[in-house]
């Protein structure tokens, strides 16, 4: 494929507002994780919450998506000056001409619980909480579209874990096919009580904060988090989007292929795409999950795919596992890494496990890197890797 | 939208509602050769599930496995080669129930009913079925889903030059659901869509602006316009009518304007 312009990005998870903010706390080897402090969920894990989304409701003229989901949103769209880069580009190419296809796995489904938990004798949900814009998958695309007053082509992509991965594919077709000029491309995705029980109910979580790769990992520590990019087809130098892959495992809906096959499949996509090989990826941002499963199958694929080892680590440490938001929140650290020539350690990984002591790092180092990799793997054995370079 | 357009064949079709059990059936009721009767029935019990997953996999599951098999069978595509797109306005409300349900009542989950939640969950239990490792996107794009899964199918069997499957559902939501939904109906579709013209090719698609080309009316009966508006993956009746009719025509599909031009 042809080189795609990342123009602007930013994030926000429980590590930091911002690009900057999460630099520092990258830097640092600040985790954002915390023991779990959310109402209704006495569960005995560690969480990556935003902090404040809870008293800070959408403008009154968007009420009608306001929910935790979408004020995250908002926030990531309120930094680094992204909205006004939306803005600038609406009124560059015209409103029917930016796209916008965002990823998100839980949405908007933590208002669902609370208007269940509110319903009446008559199993009604309450008056407040009938919004039929806010009960949908599609309320995180449908809201940003509003707010920015877009017309071009709108749709979110909701394929667990990966989700917000995959929306570069989709960006890049449209660019690709002249649907659009430019696309705004991301995720959000919010901490609730279906997850948290949900996780918990599959034996997946742990108690402490999570510990990629670790010899004694326990599971993974669930956080939420909210990422966008502006994508343009062409490059005038800087950070672009060089390739992707996007695969099946065909083996199980919640654990991964026990080889890694799709994984593996989805990185080779991805070079192919991009032209290259694996010699000339500095380093891998890793799904990194934590829990025993992803951990020692992604580490499988590494090992069989990169014969040379190449630095890799997981930054959940940070974040926690965002899921539907993994994709950009992780696709912004591989561009933190790649701006600022930063590998960072795997943190709360002490031990490493054996088998993956030449690629996962364990300690921060100072690299010069020009060519990254991300992973996000999903439930359903949905998998994508992106790859990121800096052209002069 | 740009006046690009993307233009794929359409090699094969499947179809599922209480009363248009498959395409053969459809395609009568929509010429008019067969009265329309959406009474209640059985949900679709797909022979590619194994008897576990069928036990396991949620409603929408089933009716996306239903016409996806259709179609791969009638294009005469080897279903384990090929890309998929699933699209769905709401994804399975029956499973959304359940979990807000449970945690209402501090109940435990499921964990098969979890991970059943994912909006991927139908395209996870195909690729799973078929042994299909390729691509499966599974998007969202409320009421228009169906033009929405068929632009990125389009856009990925243009952009790959391989054919791919589209399956586009929606499951009627249950109460309380039912009051911030509007999907009232149950209805599956399913294409195999090609970049060529292929033998078995039955129409060609061309996907447009909808503010540049005039349109044709496609006038559904009363029953099939009412099936229409309760549920967003029936929004692709115009195009059905138009295969059914082998007509060629250029209908509306919001925010789509498709220009049909039959094979046959």
């Amino acid at each position: 494929m042809q080189p795609v312009t990342v123009r602007h990005y930013t994030a926000v998870c429980a590590a930091g507002h911002g690009r900057s903010a999460l630099w520092d706390s990258l830097a640092a080897g600040r985790s954002g994780l915390a023991p779990n402090d959310l109402p209704d969920a006495p569960l005995r894990t560690h969480v990556g919450r935003v902090r404040g989304l809870e008293d800070s409701p959408l403008p009154a003229e968007f009420a009608e998506w306001d929910c935790r989901n979408n004020r995250l949103a908002l926030v990531g769209l309120q930094q680094d000056g992204m909205e006004d880069a939306v803005v600038a580009l609406r009124e560059r190419f015209g409103p029917r001409r930016i796209a916008v296809v965002l990823g998100t796995s839980t949405g908007s489904i933590g208002s669902t619980e609370d208007a269940y938990r509110l319903r009446d004798n008559d199993n009604e949900l309450p008056a407040a909480y009938r919004h039929p814009r806010v009960h949908s998958p599609y309320s995180l695309v449908d809201f940003v579209r509003s707010y920015f007053g877009l017309e071009g082509p709108a749709f979110g992509v909701s394929t667990a874990c990966s989700s917000s991965a995959r929306v570069f594919g989709c960006a890049e077709r449209l660019l690709r096919h002249g649907l659009a000029d430019a696309v705004l491309v991301g995720g959000t995705d919010t901490l609730c009580q279906s997850v948290l029980h949900g996780f918990n109910s599959l034996e997946l979580m742990s108690t402490e904060a999570c510990r990629p790769f670790d010899v004694a990992r326990q599971g993974l520590s669930l956080g939420e988090g909210s990422g966008f990019a502006l994508l343009e087809r062409g490059t005038g130098g800087g950070i672009v989007l060089l390739g992707y892959g996007e695969t099946s495992d065909a083996h199980h809906m919640s654990s991964p292929h026990p080889e890694g096959f799709g994984a593996r499949r989805a990185m080779e996509q991805a070079l192919a795409s991009a032209n290259i090989d694996t010699t000339a990826i500095d380093y891998v941002n890793l799904h990194g999950t934590a829990t025993r499963l992803n951990d020692q199958i992604e580490g499988e694929a590494m090992r069989t795919l990169f014969t040379a080892p190449v630095a890799c680590s997981s930054v959940k440490g940070w974040t926690g596992h965002t899921l539907g938001a993994a994709g950009i929140v992780e696709a912004v650290y591989s561009l933190l890494s790649l701006t600022h020539g930063f590998i960072p350690q795997t943190l709360n990984c002490t031990e490493v496990e054996p088998r993956f002591k030449d690629y996962v790092r364990t300690s921060p180092s100072r690299e010069s890197l020009r060519t990254v990799m991300s992973n996000s793997f999903g439930f359903g054995g949905n998998n994508c890797s992106l790859i990121f370079g800096m052209v002069p | 939208m740009g006046a690009a357009a993307v233009r794929v064949y359409i090699d094969g079709i499947g179809v599922w509602s209480p009363g248009l059990e498959d395409w053969a059936r459809t395609s009568a009721v929509l010429r008019g050769e067969a009265p329309f009767k959406p009474e209640s029935v059985p949900l679709p019990s797909p022979a590619v599930l194994s008897a576990a997953e069928r036990r396991r996999s949620p409603a929408t599951a089933r009716i996306a496995v239903q016409v996806a098999s259709e179609a791969c069978g009638s294009a005469g595509s080897d279903a384990a080669q090929l890309a998929c797109v699933f699209a769905s306005s709401h994804g399975d409300t029956e499973i959304s129930d359940y979990l807000c349900r449970e945690l209402a009542a501090n109940a435990p989950l499921s964990p098969t009913k979890f991970h059943n939640s994912v909006h991927n969950a139908a395209s996870g239990y195909w690729t799973i079925a078929v042994g299909c490792m390729q691509s499966a996107t599974a998007l969202s794009g409320g009421d228009e889903s169906f033009a929405y899964g068929l632009l990125e199918a389009g856009l990925q069997a243009v952009c790959s030059n391989r054919p791919i499957l589209l399956v586009a559902y929606d499951h009627a939501a249950p109460a309380p659901l039912s009051s911030v939904c509007s999907i009232s109906r149950s209805f599956g579709v399913a294409f195999v869509l090609s970049p060529i013209a292929t033998p078995r090719s039955l129409a060609l698609v061309e996907l447009r602006d909808p503010d540049q080309w005039a349109r044709d009316a496609v006038v559904l009966d009363p029953e099939l316009l009412s099936l229409q508006r309760g549920n967003p993956a029936a929004r692709s009746l115009p195009l059905l009518s138009c295969l059914a009719a082998a007509s060629t025509a250029t209908v509306s599909v919001s925010p789509l304007c498709l220009e049909i031009t039959s094979c046959r």
